[in-house]
């Protein structure tokens, strides 16, 4: 009967995650297409309209979004590049590729719908403004552009000193041909001043440059690395502004191929990364991973109100799926930026809820629906709170230099960060344990059993943090030439591990009841949160990589919240006690 | 206890597991890297004047004596290809570089000078004033100077805007390297050349 029953609930748990699953992989495949399978053909994404005939064209083919572009110190797919641009100047990344489309190739359009957004941002609209035609004509010749004039840039400004010696410099005595000669010697040199320092886009393979990677298109004029295979390239992306202004997409997907075939063998990369990439920030895991955890805690709430095994194993299975979607998120970030997990305060983030997750499911064992719950509400709250706490999304980017140092990112990171989860997962045990010690039915063995929990917890996280503290002072040794600087970053790393210290010794010695003990370890939320996102707050220090702003009276609010919740259960647990 | 130490050993196998993967190697990084740096200056050395360019694309032009030359006729020989202008200082400072240049290597060496003027008479007044300052260089058959009309090589096939630049190719006519601007010296262009007559 008991096997029928859990079969049964397997099955459950099962079809609903498999619903979960198809309908989040329905809606991504309707917005993208299959990367790997329509790389030769237009995808199914969202229209991105040729902006001068209104032809129903789209150019945001996937081979497209796989073109290679050198952004923030890594070769990234286009389509990452691309949703960059879009958040830096709108503030979101819908439609990105259609918005960086119209702004390299029609600038003057894209300029002119969103006048104030690029006012700041102006150097994108510029990315290609040697190669796209002027609205003038020169020499009888039309659809002229800044790369063919540019050879005649030193005989028209000799044409010019002619004209104002002639004339003088007041242009009510220029004859109109005078003027027009005039007018496109200023012109030109805008354009020219306009480029002087545009080294944004880089899709042009070079081969002068020191690393031979890829440069801008006016890096090949303003710092003199062009070649005739950067010529070939840069006529192809003439060819392509001219296939997406005209809504030829045969031009425009022939052009497409042929600069993508070019950037993968000049990088000698593999194009896997590049897909990978693509795939990852559409599939977008992190909503995933919050949908599977949010599942797991609504099963448990069904479980609560209808004790029934099916909720519980559905939460289970839940929980176990939102762990085993962050390994892979964590897994396919170390493949994609070829480093250790944990090199930024987005990445901390996603280790310590993975960690919190799997934590969950190691405790069921013992604690059944209280040990699961405990681990997937600190996952769940964390990666629920972490847009507020990062001002910017994620984008893949690349480690602050002093970062950059595998073994140590590998060990100290990796130990410290998992401390932090610990240190939660203590925390949320020991509210649950105040909680429990108020009630009125409570089970004087559970308790005892969650006790003993909370302890366990404590103990790992102190070794965990006491380890990552020491491990985090090589590193600065290594790193900044001092094992100690009293920093703010390792200030708050030490708090964690007195506070943890302190409070152990006095269980040990029996100078802090068993109580207080608990109340003291629910506030670890409050220490570790100060520890790992207060000290950003103070823009000093040594780890400046981690530095954030905006969050200050969030996290007052948190902590003075976290303070009177523990509070008010420690009261009313000791009141229930006496 | 026993669950504790499994835990922290798990995290330290991981840690070593993903050192060793992503081949930092541990605590051998420094010793290694060095290894790879020695390695690597090695193979730079002996690569040196491997092509980093590619084949530079075959063109052809007509001298100032009239002559037409097409580079497929030079080969065999290490061409020094500059665009230069006689409005453009720093090319007009490097010039007597490049002369020294061709006649220290004649047999070896053809320099080709592509001139981005755009008026005959100041091409021919420098022309002019080298054949007087540098006769013995300017009387080589192996100085090529030619007047690029509308930079159809220099800005159509060699991409090249940044006045003066040199670009300077194997005996095959590979593109071994590249002197942007007249910031290089003799010793620079002997040790590229060395490089060059070395492979």
């Amino acid at each position: 009967m008991k096997t029928r029953l859990f079969v049964r609930s397997l099955n459950f748990a099962a079809l609903l995650f498999l619903i979960v699953l198809v309908m989040c992989q329905a809606s991504v495949f309707a917005q993208t297409g299959d990367v790997a399978a329509m790389t030769d053909h237009p995808s199914n994404g969202a229209a991105d309209h040729g902006a001068l005939n209104n032809v129903q064209i789209r150019f945001d083919d996937d081979l497209y979004k796989l073109i290679p572009v050198l952004h923030e110190g890594r070769i990234k797919p286009l389509g990452s590049f691309a949703r960059h641009i879009k958040h830096n100047i709108m503030g979101d990344q819908d439609d990105a590729i259609s918005f960086l489309n119209k702004a390299i190739f029609n600038p003057a359009q894209a300029a002119m719908d969103h006048p104030d957004e690029f006012s700041e941002n102006a150097q994108v609209l510029r990315s290609f403004s040697m190669i796209l035609p002027l609205s003038i004509t020169y020499n009888d010749q039309e659809n002229v552009n800044f790369l063919m004039l540019k050879a005649k840039i030193p005989e028209i400004e000799e044409e010019i000193r002619q004209i104002i010696k002639d004339k003088g410099g007041n242009p009510e005595n220029y004859s109109e041909e005078e003027l027009k000669k005039v007018g496109l010697g200023y012109n030109l040199q805008k354009i020219t001043q306009s480029g002087a320092q545009n080294a944004l886009f880089k899709v042009i393979p070079v081969e002068w440059a020191e690393n031979k990677k890829l440069a801008a298109p006016w890096q090949l004029i303003n710092d003199g690395l062009g070649s005739p295979k950067a010529r070939e390239n840069l006529d192809l992306w003439a060819d392509l502004a001219n296939a997406y202004r005209h809504g030829d997409h045969d031009l425009w997907a022939q052009n497409v191929r042929k600069i993508y075939d070019n950037s993968i063998a000049h990088l000698g990369i593999s194009p896997l990364r590049l897909q990978l990439e693509i795939r990852y920030i559409e599939t977008n895991p992190y909503l995933w991973v919050i949908l599977l955890l949010g599942a797991s805690l609504f099963f448990m709430g069904a479980a609560r109100l209808r004790p029934w095994r099916g909720f519980e194993y559905g939460a289970l299975i839940s929980a176990g799926g939102a762990a085993l979607a962050l390994l892979a998120t964590i897994g396919l970030r170390i493949f994609i930026l070829q480093r250790p997990p944990v090199g930024t305060l987005y990445e901390s983030i996603l280790f310590v809820a993975l960690l919190c997750a799997l934590a969950g499911v190691v405790l069921y064992r013992s604690l059944r629906l209280k040990g699961l719950g405990t681990g997937v509400f600190a996952g769940f709250s964390l990666l629920v709170l972490a847009p507020n706490i990062l001002q910017n999304p994620d984008s893949l980017g690349v480690l602050s230099a002093v970062l950059n140092t595998n073994f140590w990112l590998a060990t100290h990171v990796l130990v410290i960060t998992a401390g932090y989860a610990l240190c939660i997962l203590t925390a949320l045990a020991a509210h649950l344990y105040l909680y429990h010690a108020g009630g009125k039915t409570r089970s004087i063995a559970d308790q005892l059993t969650l006790g003993d929990k909370v302890y366990n917890l404590s103990l790992i996280s102190l070794l965990l943090t006491a380890v990552g503290t020491i491990l985090g002072g090589i590193w600065a040794d290594q790193s900044w030439g001092r094992f100690w600087g009293w920093d703010p970053k390792e200030n708050g790393a030490l708090l964690i591990v007195l506070w943890l210290v302190w409070i152990e010794h006095g269980r040990i010695t029996g100078k802090l009841k068993p109580l207080m003990f608990q109340a003291l370890s629910a506030c670890l939320t409050i220490i570790v949160a100060l520890a790992w996102f207060g000290v950003n707050l103070l823009s000093t220090g040594l780890h400046s990589y981690g530095f954030i702003d905006g969050i200050a009276y969030g996290l007052a609010g948190f902590c003075t919240l976290q303070l009177i919740v523990i509070a008010a259960l420690y009261i009313r647990a000791y009141r229930s006690n006496q | 206890m026993k669950l504790n130490l499994l835990i922290f050993a798990v995290f330290v196998a991981f840690g070593m597991g993903l050192t060793y993967w992503l081949g930092a190697g541990g605590v051998k990084t420094v010793e290694k890297s060095a290894q790879i740096e020695k390695s690597l200056a090695a193979q730079q050395q002996a690569n040196s004047s491997a092509p980093q360019a590619g084949q530079m694309p075959a063109f052809s032009f007509t001298a100032l004596d009239g002559a037409q030359i097409h580079t497929n006729d030079l080969k065999g020989k290490i061409l020094i290809v500059n665009f230069w202008a006689t409005w453009c200082p720093p090319c007009v400072k490097e010039f007597p570089l490049l002369l020294e240049t061709a006649k220290a290597y004649d047999r070896d060496v053809v320099l080709i000078a592509l001139s981005s003027d755009f008026k005959d008479d100041a091409l021919m007044r420098f022309v002019g004033k080298m054949r007087a300052e540098y006769p013995d260089a300017m009387r080589g058959d192996n100085v090529l100077i030619a007047k690029d009309e509308n930079q159809a090589i220099t800005n159509g096939i060699f991409n090249t805007f940044k006045l003066p630049e040199t670009v300077i190719t194997d005996q095959n006519h590979n593109m071994v390297n590249k002197f942007i601007g007249a910031d290089w010296d003799m010793d620079d262009m002997k040790s590229v050349l060395a490089q060059v007559l070395h492979n």
